[in-house]
């Protein structure tokens, strides 16, 4: 069974079709990419997933369990995660609190025993400390933890979307073009992160990008989307012999 | 010209105040050094009172700074951490402050001859149960008011306080007065609140050792709403409020249950402000609708941004600083009590313009910062 | 708090009392009332509506600039004899000149920071224009006049009303007692003038056009090398001068003016916008008669013996408003606005 599986997803806004009868399987433990032109509708399917749009027809499954209708939080309680493609972070909090937050959901005392300073609720805030610190370590950030996420450079800022992201604790991270805006080296920093997290959580990740080396060194499959719908779908030397895929990036009569 | 100085001269009497709030500022990162800071008012006051160096008027003049303050911080934790435009404040305080005052008043008929085993826990449960009533009203501006955006959400707490504003002044209570059945309530309010029950020391008139239990009540619960507050806010749940407040849509994405916290932080910021009111209707010895008003909400609002939208030390400061000024421009103005509110306009005007942290904005005391935050996060 | 002039209290509205009035004749009455109060709280709404198209910014202080508008004409008549014409022509002027003001001054210097930093100074604004006029205090010789009268802002000041018109009031069915007084009949005109004008402004003129682009793109309309600071400009003009005439008519039909007269018509002429929809003109024009209507209606439904419940219509139009932004926040005519996340 897959981890994550889009049945035949569709979405309108008014008259315009965003996602027509999208289907998509990322199995466990997999890293599977999403690509596609700008407006094929790529974000809207993460949004589909995350719960932010609730779709017209068709059907989200996560572990077996549907995940259309559920609250967006909820959802991110059950396993799936994302970043942003606009950079979303708390900017009034710091670094640490960022991923602090994300992992809000392990505290289990209430708000009344964090009124009163209960002891179990200042072990639980400096457990949710020590793990947030954990992750700031993993993607590079431990010695930023104090600083405000605005004082951070780009790339810098992405890599705190993700360590965001992984706080909550997933099973499937959906990553929205998490290279955007970085020079060669940080992407290639990037690509062997998101490689080693994927190892060492064992999560199952899908990924939007823009940048083709990255999708097609660290992606097993690749999904491509066009106006909403999937038009390929395979292997990474596969999609880059594609017809259809070439036509919609570079139109008719453009062959690399 | 000498009303003027008249009025600066005035103003000396509140120098414990000035003390306060020294004790306040002070960079001393130490958590112990809240009791240094109550411990000294206290003391200050109290003591002066004594020994005849500070008014009662002053003391009375402080009570209200701190029933100020109450109302500061909880506006200020709606507004600024959970970041909800909530501009009808002064409606949760007027629940308090009726059902408060209606329960000394009318139901356990609370009078200074009344011992004080039965007084103290009766004014303070009345002040709970004023806050509770309060905290409903927040749960019924909260629930259907979620979806609604920054500007909205401000008209409909407006909307809403007014609606408050409206029914109270219809609904009228039955008090004995000398045997017979008297209506009071409605338009005309409820005279005869009682004053707060404090123990009246042998050298002292009941008066002043009122006053002094008014100052006494007031900047306890100041000190327990603040403390409480502040716990909040440095948890997971302020910081889950925060995230609400940066990005709601992408809190909720990431595991907060937004709908639960903007809720939620109606709940509590209404409960204490119901306090609050409890506390004002003690202090003033009656109630009225109009003290509920638009123009009341607006001067909370005004404390509030001055201080510093979201910081409870601002609210503190602002509601010092207000409250002192108020009592100066009365002493100039002499009842011209339109001047006030120009320059209170004004005021709010210059701090959007000007200075939109206001006085204190993303900074808290350094005594209430837990141990290792930088000053300017505000989380 | 209550308000004043636009209070709902039965004996502030001109109605008339037929000697057995039938339903039918006591409903046309209080229609003609409705609309009429309508139209008023039309005219301040449509200055909502435009500034909010725009900046989406409350103008809280819109209020005010009505009860200037009131003010203004006071003066214009008792300081300088002007006929009817002549003070709704200064107060509309000094309207959009202080509306002019407010944008320059507060508005402007605030367009790119956080709504809330326009609201809370529009709150600011308010309170301190309404105080402002509360604090003046003085007597003057009103011309033809052998002595001095005080003027007070805090307190209730008569509006010369009789000295342009005197109260008449005529048939409108034959056969039954329904009546339209002639200050009723100025304040229609007055009112559908003003907003036949503003729709062929908006509708049909260049200016118009650049107004409603700028309410849907301001920043794409500055990259097309429009002036938006002068639309804007002029969007406040026009807003300030409708609630300026909304203040001398409103100021000719309940003549008892003080500095606070702005306050709940100004709240209730906000709701009316958002119950037609923020940001729509036609929206405001609906809302502000429906609004009318419904007030004109609560007060006459309510009893007012034994205990008089008609302060409660006040509460009318802030329940309208709940019901409006809990049930369909964008109103009758507005349309929806989205986040893209």
């Amino acid at each position: 069974m897959p981890a994550l599986e889009l049945k035949n997803l569709r979405l309108s806004f008014g008259g315009l079709a965003a996602v027509k009868d999208v289907s998509l399987a990322l199995h466990a433990g997999e890293l599977v990419g999403l690509i596609g032109p700008n407006g094929a509708g790529k974000t809207t399917l993460f949004n589909l997933v995350s719960g932010v749009y609730k779709p017209d027809a068709g059907d989200i499954v996560f572990r077996g369990e549907s995940l259309v209708g559920m609250r967006p939080h909820v959802i991110a309680l059950r396993g799936v995660t994302r970043t942003f493609q606009n950079i979303r972070l708390f900017r009034s909090m710091t670094v640490l609190d960022n991923v602090k937050t994300a992992r809000h959901h392990h505290a289990r005392s209430g708000s009344l025993a964090a009124m009163l300073r209960t002891r179990s609720s200042r072990r639980e805030d400096e457990e949710i400390g020590r793990d947030a610190m954990e992750l700031l370590e993993l993607v590079g950030l431990s010695d930023r933890a104090d600083a405000l996420p605005s004082e951070l450079p780009y790339g810098r800022q992405r890599r705190l979307e993700i360590a965001r992201a992984l706080a909550g604790a997933p099973e499937v991270l959906l990553l929205d073009e998490p290279a955007a805006g970085m020079n060669r080296s940080e992407v290639a920093g990037l690509s062997a992160l998101i490689l080693r997290l994927q190892r060492e959580r064992e999560l199952s990740i899908l990924l939007i990008e823009h940048q083709m080396d990255v999708v097609m060194n660290i992606c097993k499959r690749i999904y491509v989307l066009d106006f909403g719908e999937v038009i390929a779908h395979g292997a990474p030397e596969e999609i880059q012999n594609n017809p259809n895929v070439i036509e919609a990036y570079l139109g008719k009569g453009g062959r690399a | 010209m000498s009303n003027l100085i008249e009025a600066f001269g005035a103003l000396k009497q509140f120098w414990p105040v000035a003390v306060a709030l020294g004790l306040m500022l002070a960079p001393v990162r130490k958590r112990w050094w809240w009791a240094v800071v109550l411990g000294g008012s206290l003391i200050v006051t109290l003591g002066g009172l004594c020994l005849g160096i500070v008014s009662v008027y002053a003391v009375r003049v402080q009570a209200l700074i701190c029933i100020t303050a109450i109302l500061a911080v909880s506006l200020t934790f709606i507004n600024g951490v959970t970041g909800l435009f909530s501009i009808g404040h002064a409606g949760f305080m007027i629940v308090g402050a009726y059902v408060s005052g209606i329960l000394t008043a009318l139901v356990f008929k609370l009078a200074p001859g009344t011992p004080l085993a039965l007084a103290v826990p009766v004014f303070l449960l009345s002040l709970v149960l004023g806050g509770a009533a309060s905290a409903a009203t927040g749960l019924v501006v909260g629930l259907p008011t979620l979806r609604l955006r920054g500007d909205y959400l401000a008209i409909a707490t407006i909307g809403f306080a007014e609606i408050i504003g409206v029914v109270l002044r219809f609904v009228t209570f039955d008090r004995e007065v000398g045997g017979a059945v008297v209506q009071v309530g409605g338009p005309r309010g409820v005279p005869g609140v009682p004053a707060m029950p404090g123990p009246v020391p042998p050298g002292f008139d009941g008066n002043t050792a009122g006053v002094a239990a008014a100052f006494v009540y007031s900047l306890l619960i100041l000190a327990l709403v603040v403390w409480l507050l502040r716990n909040y806010i440095f948890s997971t749940h302020g910081r889950a409020c925060c995230a609400v407040r940066d990005d709601e849509a992408a809190a909720e994405i990431l595991g907060v249950d937004t709908v639960f916290y903007k809720v939620h932080t109606f709940v509590v910021g209404a409960f204490f402000a119901g306090v609050g009111g409890g506390l004002l209707a003690h202090w003033s010895n009656f109630i009225h609708p109009s003290m509920g008003g638009f123009v009341r909400s607006i001067e909370y609002l005004i404390v509030v941004y001055l201080g510093g939208i979201g910081s409870l030390s601002g609210g503190i400061l602002a509601a010092a600083l207000l409250t002192i000024m108020d009592v100066f421009l009365k002493d100039l103005l002499q009842g011209r009590d339109a001047w006030r509110m120009a320059i209170y306009g004004a005021i709010l005007v210059a701090v959007i313009l000007r200075r939109p942290n206001g006085l204190y904005g993303g900074r808290e005391f350094r005594w209430l910062l837990p141990a290792g935050r930088r000053r300017d996060a505000r989380s | 708090m209550t308000s004043t002039a636009l209070c709902s209290r039965r004996d502030s509205v001109p109605t008339f009392r037929p000697k057995e009035p039938g339903r039918m004749e006591e409903f046309l009455n209080q229609l003609i009332n409705g609309l009429q109060r309508g139209s008023l709280y039309a005219l301040i709404a449509l200055g909502y509506t435009l500034v909010y198209g725009v900046l989406h910014l409350i103008n809280f202080a819109h209020g005010e600039v009505f009860m200037i508008g009131a003010f203004v004409a006071f003066f214009a008549v008792l300081l300088a004899g002007a006929g009817f014409l002549a003070a709704l022509g200064a107060a509309m002027i000094c309207c959009a000149l202080l509306a002019l003001l407010m944008e320059r001054g507060v508005y402007r210097p605030l367009r790119h920071r956080p709504r809330l930093a326009g609201l809370i100074a529009a709150i600011g604004l308010s309170i301190f224009l309404s105080s402002l006029v509360q604090t003046l205090s003085f007597g003057f010789t009103p011309r033809g006049a052998s002595e001095p009268v005080r003027f007070s802002g805090a307190s209730y000041n008569a509006f010369p009303a009789r000295r342009l018109f005197e109260q008449a009031s005529y048939r409108v069915v034959p056969g039954m007692d329904v009546y339209l007084t002639n200050v009723q009949i100025l304040n229609f005109t007055v009112s559908l003038v003003l907003m036949a004008g503003l729709w062929i402004l908006v509708r049909k003129t260049t200016l118009g056009m650049a107004m409603r682009a700028c309410a849907n793109n301001k920043d794409a309309l500055a990259l097309m090398g429009v002036n938006v600071n002068r639309v804007i400009a002029f969007t406040f003009v026009v807003g300030g001068a409708l609630a300026g005439a909304g203040g001398v008519l409103s100021a000719l039909t309940y003549p008892r003016i003080d500095a606070m007269m702005g306050l709940m018509p100004g709240l209730k002429a906000f709701v009316a916008a958002v119950l037609g929809g923020i940001g729509s003109v036609p929206g405001a024009m609906l809302g502000g008669f429906l609004m009318g209507i419904a007030e004109v209606g609560a007060a006459s439904a309510l009893p007012s013996q034994p205990v008089d419940y008609t302060p409660l219509a006040d509460g009318v139009s802030f329940a309208v408003l709940i019901l409006v932004l809990l049930v369909r926040p964008r109103g009758i005519l507005g349309e929806a606005e989205r986040e893209k996340v």
